[in-house]
């Protein structure tokens, strides 16, 4: 087995990930930093399809405590305060160096200053963005940055799971998919940053390759996750039935900008939901379309109709390209007729819980990005997410960077690692992969979605326990270089863990709160203004609560 | 009923296989590999991930031409068959996966190259902004470098995905690197080799233009 060794491992090149790796080198040029991504380097990955954009605060009429308190309302106040403070005090830093430091570009308006746009959830126009693809300009141009600077990149490359010592974290075993062959790394610090686990469930708008990697990676080496029980939806998946294509972002600035929901009797609905109508947060939208579908006022493929054709058709071009050739794909005109949406998984709320500079329970392991929970408490606004990754993913690097040589390396038995991982091929006739995962998925869309109940999450955590125990038993066939079948194996090993942990957590939470919608409890209760916990302790899963982080007062 | 010849390639064996299979009318050529892959052939290999055009993983060949196949619906095919290969001009490294890493190496080449400055941002003129606007968005899908007539017999080509990129460096006020690329881009393997055929801008996903891109450096160089 090949082994290696470095100062700092990243697993992940979303935008924490490069942003990661881009801070340690800058901070300490002489560190050896290795970055390992499960997809190719730069092009799996979530921040890469962010459309909306990057919220910040730039205008002297605007304030970072105004933004605060929009993070924190949308949060439901739920968020660790802290971070919530740090996401948007560091955000106009990280905008102006990505600016200048790796050559990002963003929209300017007719005077050359940043422009900015609305999403819902804000109360002011804070969103810096390029165009409709703004995670492409962001992730293009900061990969550049990480290959220019020498950087050692292992791409299509999972790690499976953490080398663990002594509540320790000493790097990783990495598994290339083009070889098929195991290697160890040995590092002072390892930066989690793989992303969420949004294809959890059925519908999901996210890259098709996630699944919780890294919450499954932290829960087996002994770190605290916390909010697991918050998945947001996006009240816009584009519907296109037996296709992967199906759950596709039809994004927000669509409702931001005028675009209206129709249910099948051509209402619009919202407004029995929210005063804001279309404008509300999307967890509030999600349910509108939700309760409507429910109700058996659908569409026939089970959406309801999001129509901007009354914006004008050149409004449409200009304003939404991408859009209108996603859904050229379905054969729909977007600038002329509705098309058929509804809720569909995007983000995980939860996940590792950090402090601010990304430290997590376990000496040696930092997380940044959607791997961490915390920052956007029981809902997440559009534009925050890409802040999120790339000002937490600054903050990684630049702690790694200030920590790797302080820190030792140790050797670590990677062996339990690797035979869990290669179990599969020790059977033959097994179950296949990816059937199974695809069953898990309708378990958690049907069970534990965007309205949830007791008796259907029990339903679902008997269910996701026969599954577990169906894992043991897959097998796969052919040659280990570019195995989808083996791939898959691993990745529905890592789901099931993540379904737990938030059907668990989602049991637990007796009240509806953001993107929590509990029918047997369906309001907010403020005796539950407190975040629920989940760690492994002694081989089972282990849950418990924390009040939320609140800033001290002096820093108030 | 859909037929899919594909072309195989595992450890230095190359064959095609036939596979026949119902799908939904909706079907892009991705979901017809992952149906391949998960119903009647398990050793089946191809790339993927973001299934929108965004992330440029599922570059190849269908029915001989440059797509990505998460953008590709069968239904607009217009053939008997849907023949697939893996992209050209790369190597394969298994069934429709290619090494990109010539394809980046050449990226790398024309050097991306911005001073960390902490003064007030500088701004390109709008005209130059909007000209470096209209040759951005490359996903490096490497269709156009795939489809590059001059790629076939002149492997040190830089190619219409790098050129473009320069393109847009060389036009960015606030890059330090215009003078050493511009070595580069009309030195040998640069601009000169292009024979403007015009393949790279036809099959570009995202409708970017590097044939006017690679013209108008060879005018400043």
């Amino acid at each position: 087995m090949e082994e290696l060794e470095t100062d700092i491992l990243v697993l992940g090149s979303g935008g924490a990930g490069l942003m990661a790796a881009l801070y340690a080198l800058d901070t300490n040029p002489k560190l050896n930093v290795t970055l390992a991504t499960k997809g190719l380097f730069g092009k799996s990955g979530c921040t890469r399809m962010v459309q909306g954009g990057y919220n910040v605060v730039l205008s002297p009429n605007d304030s970072t405590e105004r933004h605060f308190q929009d993070t924190m309302l949308g949060g439901h106040w739920l968020n660790n305060h802290i971070l919530a403070r740090t996401l948007v005090e560091d955000a106009p830093v990280v905008v102006h160096e990505m600016w200048e430091k790796a050559g990002v570009r963003f929209a300017r308006d007719k005077d050359g200053n940043l422009h900015q746009k609305g999403l819902a959830g804000q109360t002011f126009d804070r969103t810096v963005h390029h165009g409709d693809l703004t995670g492409i300009e962001i992730v293009s141009r900061l990969s550049e940055q990480v290959r220019a600077r020498g950087t050692r990149i292992l791409e299509e490359c999972r790690a499976v799971d953490l080398l663990v010592e002594d509540g320790e974290v000493f790097g990783a075993v990495l598994l290339p998919a083009r070889t098929g062959e195991f290697i160890a790394v040995r590092a002072k610090i390892t930066v989690l940053a793989t992303g969420g686990s949004a294809p959890i469930f059925s519908v999901s708008s996210a890259s098709l390759e996630k699944c919780g990697d890294g919450y499954a990676l932290a829960y087996r080496a002994g770190a605290t996750l916390m909010d697991m029980e918050m998945s947001q939806f996006h009240p816009t998946g584009l519907v296109a039935p037996g296709s992967r294509f199906n759950g596709s972002v039809i994004a927000e600035e669509l409702r931001a900008a005028g675009g209206h929901l129709y249910n099948s009797e051509n209402e619009r609905f919202m407004g029995k939901y929210n005063p804001r109508f279309e404008k509300a947060t999307r967890d509030e939208v999600s349910r509108g379309c939700y309760f409507e579908i429910a109700a058996g006022r659908g569409t026939p493929n089970g959406g309801v109709w999001l129509d901007v054709s009354h914006l004008g058709a050149k409004a449409v071009e200009e304003l939404f390209p991408g859009m209108l050739e996603r859904c050229f794909l379905i054969g729909r005109d977007l600038r002329k007729e509705p098309i058929e949406v509804c809720p569909t998984s995007h983000f995980e709320m939860g996940g590792v819980r950090i402090d601010r500079d990304c430290h997590s329970d376990l000496p040696g392991l930092l997380v940044a990005g959607e791997d961490s929970g915390g920052v956007h408490g029981a809902n997440r606004l559009g534009g925050n997410g890409v802040a999120d990754s790339t000002v937490y993913g600054r903050r990684a690097g630049l702690r790694a960077a200030n920590t790797a040589l302080e820190r030792r390396m140790k050797k670590v038995d990677p062996s339990r690692s690797i035979s869990a991982a290669l179990s599969p091929w020790e059977r033959t006739g097994g179950e296949q992969p990816q059937a199974l995962h695809a069953e898990f998925r309708d378990v958690m869309w049907t069970k534990v979605g965007v309205v949830r109940d007791a008796t259907a999450m029990s339903e679902a955590i008997d269910a996701l326990q026969a599954l577990q125990q169906r894992i043991d038993h897959v097998s796969v066939t052919g040659s280990r270089a570019y195995n989808l079948t083996w791939q898959s194996a691993l990745d529905v090993r890592n789901a099931v863990t993540v379904g737990q942990m938030v059907a668990q957590c989602a049991l637990i939470r007796q009240e509806s709160r953001g993107a929590h919608y509990r029918s047997d409890f369906s309001s907010e209760d403020p005796s539950w203004t407190k975040n629920l916990t989940v760690r492994l302790e002694s081989g089972q899963m282990r849950f418990g609560e924390q009040e939320v982080v609140r800033e001290p007062a002096a820093a108030r | 009923m859909a037929h899919a010849r594909i072309d195989r390639f595992e450890a230095g064996r190359r064959w095609t296989q036939d596979y026949e299979l119902e799908l939904p009318p909706q079907s892009t050529v991705l979901d017809l590999l992952f149906e391949i892959q998960q119903r009647l052939d398990q050793t089946l290999s191809f790339r993927y991930s973001c299934r929108n055009w965004m992330c440029g993983s599922c570059g190849m060949l269908v029915n001989g031409r440059e797509q990505l196949a998460c953008r590709t619906r069968l239904a607009d095919l217009d053939a008997p068959a849907v023949q697939i290969a893996p992209l050209r001009n790369l190597p394969v490294v298994k069934d429709l996966i290619v090494d990109l890493a010539p394809f980046f190496e050449k990226w790398n080449a024309v050097g991306v190259a911005f001073p960390d400055q902490s003064q007030k941002p500088i701004a390109n003129p709008q005209k130059t902004q909007q000209t470096i606007d209209a040759h951005s968005d490359c996903i490096t899908c490497g269709l156009c470098y795939s489809a590059c007539d001059v790629l076939s017999h002149a492997s040190d080509f830089l190619g219409p995905a790098a050129l473009n990129r320069a393109y847009t460096l060389q036009l960015d006020a606030r890059d330090v690197a215009h003078q050493k690329r511009g070595a580069t881009i009309a030195a040998d393997g640069g601009v000169f080799r292009c024979h403007s055929m015009g393949q790279c801008t036809n099959v570009c996903p995202k409708g970017l233009d590097p044939l006017a891109a690679i013209a108008a450096l060879k005018r400043g160089a």
